[in-house]
Formats: structure tokens, sequence, C-alpha cells
């Protein structure tokens, strides 16, 4: 009789462990499978150029809870063979440049205030690249993950500022450094 | 029954029972434990590691789901409200105050949802109001009128949404928000029920 305890009470106790386990190795996965995809099945852009999104409406569904106040510029960073350089330029209100990495962490923003010049200079690397600034006003970022979403939000400050606000939005670059040139 | 026997049966159902737990369970003790490290104020609650590289793996998990591409907390703080100042569903069939004094903080908004965490339809395409837009009284306050009918003033509208929340968004906020304590006591805009149809 006291064998058949020890039985059930060693049974539960495993049962108790995988549990936990699955549960947490399942959390573990969430962020990363979200980004995955989001990266190719929401967005599915090619990488490394900008996407300029036109302000969100209820008929927009690729991100959940999104700022309908906000001008959205996405990029899918690709820096698993050269740096990457960005450039933007600023409006007068509220504007930030952030970049996301695989596993969801926001690994660096920075804001008007924060900008070192306008148009913003930033040049995001990969983990194992280096890059020396020789101006002084470039933003150098080391990316976490080779790859990831950089987003730019724009404070939509009125109707009649629209159309301003996505000429500004609109004159953001990109490019590869050191990439071959594609024909 | 031989040991071994004993053993292989014994795992088997561990496996299965313990598995299938585990799997089953994602959701609750993901918001149960993101609940646990967040911080409760009135009817807003918000978590000062969402987003953060600081965040636990839960809470990392939970912004992916309902929150993915949030900012973290040096830069913006995200309030959300599920229920209202007594603790109730907010609910798309009632009518519903939002008021308070304006947050300290660069640019903030509140902007309703549906339980799906997408904006909700309506005709006027009015999904928020923003430090841009919103009028406030002489002495800093403002009032939203959160309903499915139409109201004078800052209306925002609940459309067909059943079950509503609302995120309070602030920008580049003052300090008095990034102490734990402060965070729990510090003024945010109320959110009054007026009545249901």
């Amino acid at each position: 009789m006291k064998k058949w305890i020890l039985w059930i009470g060693l049974t539960l106790a495993a049962t108790i462990v995988v549990a936990v386990i699955v549960n947490f190795v399942q959390i573990l996965r969430i962020p990363n499978d979200i980004m995955n995809v989001t990266m190719t099945e929401r967005f599915n852009y090619p990488s490394n150029q900008w996407v300029f999104a036109p302000p969100t409406t209820h008929e927009r569904r690729a991100i959940v809870r999104p700022s309908p106040d906000l001008l959205y510029s996405l990029l899918l960073y690709d820096v698993s063979e050269y740096p990457l350089h960005l450039t933007a330029s600023i409006p007068d209100n509220y504007w930030s440049i952030s970049g996301f990495a695989m596993n969801t962490d926001n690994f660096f923003t920075i804001n008007d205030k924060q900008a070192e010049s306008n148009p913003i200079d930033v040049v995001v690397i990969g983990n194992d690249m280096s890059y020396t600034d020789t101006t002084g006003k470039t933003h150098v970022i080391v990316a976490p993950t080779d790859t990831g979403i950089i987003l730019i939000r724009t404070v939509i400050t009125g109707k009649t500022d629209l159309p301003g606000l996505m000429q500004i939005q609109k004159q953001a670059t990109t490019e590869l450094i050191g990439a071959p040139v594609q024909d | 029954m031989k040991t071994p026997y004993k053993f292989l049966i014994a795992a088997v159902i561990a496996l299965v029972v313990g598995g299938t737990i585990g799997y089953f369970t994602v959701e609750p003790v993901l918001n149960m434990l993101t609940d646990m490290s967040g911080v409760q104020n009135g009817a807003w609650g918000t978590n000062l590691a969402a987003g953060s590289t600081a965040a636990n793996p839960y809470v990392r998990a939970w912004v992916a789901e309902h929150g993915l591409l949030a900012l973290s907390q040096s830069e913006t703080l995200y309030f959300h409200a599920y229920f209202d100042d007594n603790g109730e569903r907010i609910l798309g069939n009632c009518d519903y105050r939002i008021e308070g004094k304006a947050p300290d903080a660069r640019w903030w908004s509140i902007t309703a949802y549906a339980e799906d965490d997408f904006l909700i339809p309506n005709d006027q395409r009015r999904y928020s109001w923003s430090s841009s837009e919103l009028k406030l009284d002489p002495d800093g306050h403002f009032i939203i009128y959160l309903s499915k009918t139409p109201k004078e003033g800052n209306w925002l509208p609940a459309g067909d949404a059943e079950g509503l929340s609302l995120s309070l968004r602030l920008y580049n906020p003052g300090s008095v928000y990034y102490d734990k304590e402060n965070l729990k006591t510090v003024e945010l805009p109320h959110i009054i029920k007026e009545g249901c149809q």
C-alpha cells in the first residue's frame, strides 16, 4: 500500500515538473514567434527599406493596440552582412526612431530632442561589426540580433498638419554600407 | 507489476498530463505573473519593465501579445484600463466619463480598443484624444465621453464593441511617474460609469 502512495506521489511531482517546463518554454518562445510572424507574414516587406504607413485606422490590423495619433515609418532591418545607414528628417513636434530585436526588446530609442542632427544620421551594425563615426553626429547602434524592426513615430498634431508631416516622413533614406550596388 | 513498467507508466502520465496542463495554462500564468510584477493605480495598470531589455520572460511575452513594438519606459509609459473606477469591466453598452488633470508629459493620448486589441470601427473615425487637440479647462482638467451614442464635447465612440479597454500613453513623462511608489498614487484620469443601456 505504501509503495502505491510513493508511486502516485512521484507521478504527481513529475507531472508538475513537466507542466512547469512546458509552460516556461512556451512563454520563452512567444516573443520570437510573434516577431517572426509579424515580419514574414503581416509585414512581408523587403528588408532594409522604409515603408511609410498612413495614419492608423480600424482597417489596419497588422499590430495590436496601435496609436492612431502617430505616423509610423517601418523598416525590417537585416545587418547580417553589412552595416545599415539611415537618415530621417525630424519635424517640430515629438518624433522618435527606435529599434526592436527579435525577442521584442526595444534596444534603442532616439527622440527629436536627443538627435545629434536634423536630418538624423544613424548607423546600425551587427554584433560582430565595427563602425567609426568620423562626423561626431552619427548615432552608432549595435543591434543585439541581426534582424528586427526599426520604427519611426511622428506625432500627428492635427489634420491640417498631416500632408506636411507625411512629406517629411518620406524624406527618410536607407543604405547598406559597402554592399555591392545592384543593377 | 515490475518496477520498470511502473516507471514507464509514471513517465507517460507525467509527460501527457503535465504537457497538456503546461500548454493550456500559458495565458493564465502569463496574465497572473505580469499583473504581479506591474503597478496598479486606480483603474490603470502599467509595467515599468515593458519593452525594456530588463523585462522578465513573462512581461516580454505579454508585451509581444498585447503591445508589440512598445517603447521602453525611459521614453514612454503605457497604462491600460480594462475596468472602470469601481472595478467593473468597461462595456460598450455603457456610458463613461474619463476625466482628470492633464498628465505631466511632453505629449499624451487616450485611445479606446475593442476586445481584440484593435481600434474600434466607427463612422467618425475617432479612436482617441490626444494632448494635441484636447481642450482643457482653465485649471488644466479635461473630460472625454466614451459611449455608443454621440455626446457634446470630446466624444470617444464605443461603436459596436462589447468589451472595451483604454490605453493612456505618456511620451517623455515627468519624473513623478518613475518612482514605483509614486506611480501607485499619482493622479491619473478617472473612468466613471454614468449608466448603461
